[in-house]
């Protein structure tokens, strides 16, 4: 069973930014600084997206010793994410990034 | 007078500032060390099979904030995350979709680890609660579950709930199919085979509900052993 993910001001937020590059993986950073949520509310988020199924994590393929930091967890839309997320921004007015505004 | 107090209180902002900046200096040198003990801290409060994926994620991106404020705001926001993470990470949804003959598919999902149920089953499992407090609750939670599927059934109207009733009474449940899903954060179980042996056998519901507690918390009660046989 998919769980309903609540639509509110920051998970359109970060939507809009995970549909702006589907298909590479972003880093929590990389989110936070895209789109300025702060770590309190952007992991909770994440989490109750990786739950829903419409992002899935990856970790960084580096060995901590060589790079001299942990590793990194990329995120991305599942397929199914990105069909759910192009909805959600359609149905709250917010413009889909890479499809015009007209179709 | 004026100029000793004048020289007073320059040397006094002088001493200020030379403290201050050293401070912020202290500030700036341990904002690395301070920071990752914050974030060590937060992750205790995560759910124990989320713990180290968090806290190494979290102490990823540590070392990808440049500036001090980055690092305390995401530190500090790692903190108050983690309670709200672990209450989300626990719950466990049981989703059960039943093929009614007559009625049709439906589904019934049930939220545990939060709210209504977990108070239910808290109470319920807590053997210093006094027995006729356990019966009500038992009988309030059947009748919570109860009440959900007739509603998800749509058999609220004139003579359906009758209906559904001699459905129950007649074992007519027992011939329908089942499909059953368990999920939380990192687990999803088909358990459509086990709920429909149960239903079918309810002689065999207690038992296999302890065997399926034992997969859903094996860490815990791991540390259980352990600390019930000390080396």
């Amino acid at each position: 069973m998919v769980e309903k993910v609540r639509m509110s001001g920051p998970t359109l937020k970060l939507l809009r930014f995970l549909l702006e590059k589907p298909l590479q993986g972003q880093s929590g950073a990389a989110i936070s600084k895209a789109t300025g949520l702060g770590s309190g509310t952007m992991y909770p988020l994440l989490q109750r997206l990786e739950i829903a199924k419409w992002i899935e994590g990856e970790w960084e393929k580096v060995d901590p010793a060589d790079v001299g930091r942990p590793k990194r967890r990329f995120y991305k839309l599942t397929k199914s994410g990105q069909t759910e997320a192009v909805r959600a921004l359609r149905d709250h007015h917010v413009v889909v990034p890479g499809v015009p505004a007209w179709t | 007078m004026d100029l000793i107090t004048n020289l007073l209180v320059w040397l006094a902002t002088a001493i200020a500032a030379v403290l201050t900046n050293i401070l912020a200096h202290d500030v700036c040198v341990s904002a690395n060390r301070v920071c990752s003990n914050i974030i060590r801290r937060a992750a205790k409060h995560l759910a124990k099979f989320d713990q180290e994926d968090v806290e190494t994620e979290w102490l990823g991106q540590l070392s990808e904030h440049d500036t001090v404020y980055e690092k305390y705001r995401h530190a500090i926001g790692c903190y108050i995350a983690a309670p709200r993470m672990r209450r989300r990470a626990q719950k466990v949804t049981l989703a059960i979709n039943l093929r009614a003959t007559g009625i049709g598919t439906v589904p019934l999902t049930l939220t545990f680890g939060n709210g209504a149920m977990y108070f239910a089953f808290a109470v319920g499992a807590n053997e210093k609660t006094p027995a006729w407090i356990r019966k009500w609750v038992a009988a309030a939670t059947v009748l919570h579950i109860f009440a959900k599927l007739l509603l998800s059934a749509d058999c609220l109207g004139p003579g359906s709930v009758h209906n559904f009733l001699q459905k129950l009474k007649s074992n007519e449940f027992k011939t329908w199919q089942y499909e059953a899903r368990i999920t939380r954060k990192g687990l999803d179980m088909d358990l459509s085979t086990i709920f429909t042996f149960m239903v079918r056998n309810p002689s065999q519901i207690e038992p296999t509900l302890n065997r399926l507690a034992d997969i859903l918390a094996p860490q815990q009660q791991q540390a259980d052993t352990a600390k019930k046989s000390p080396v």
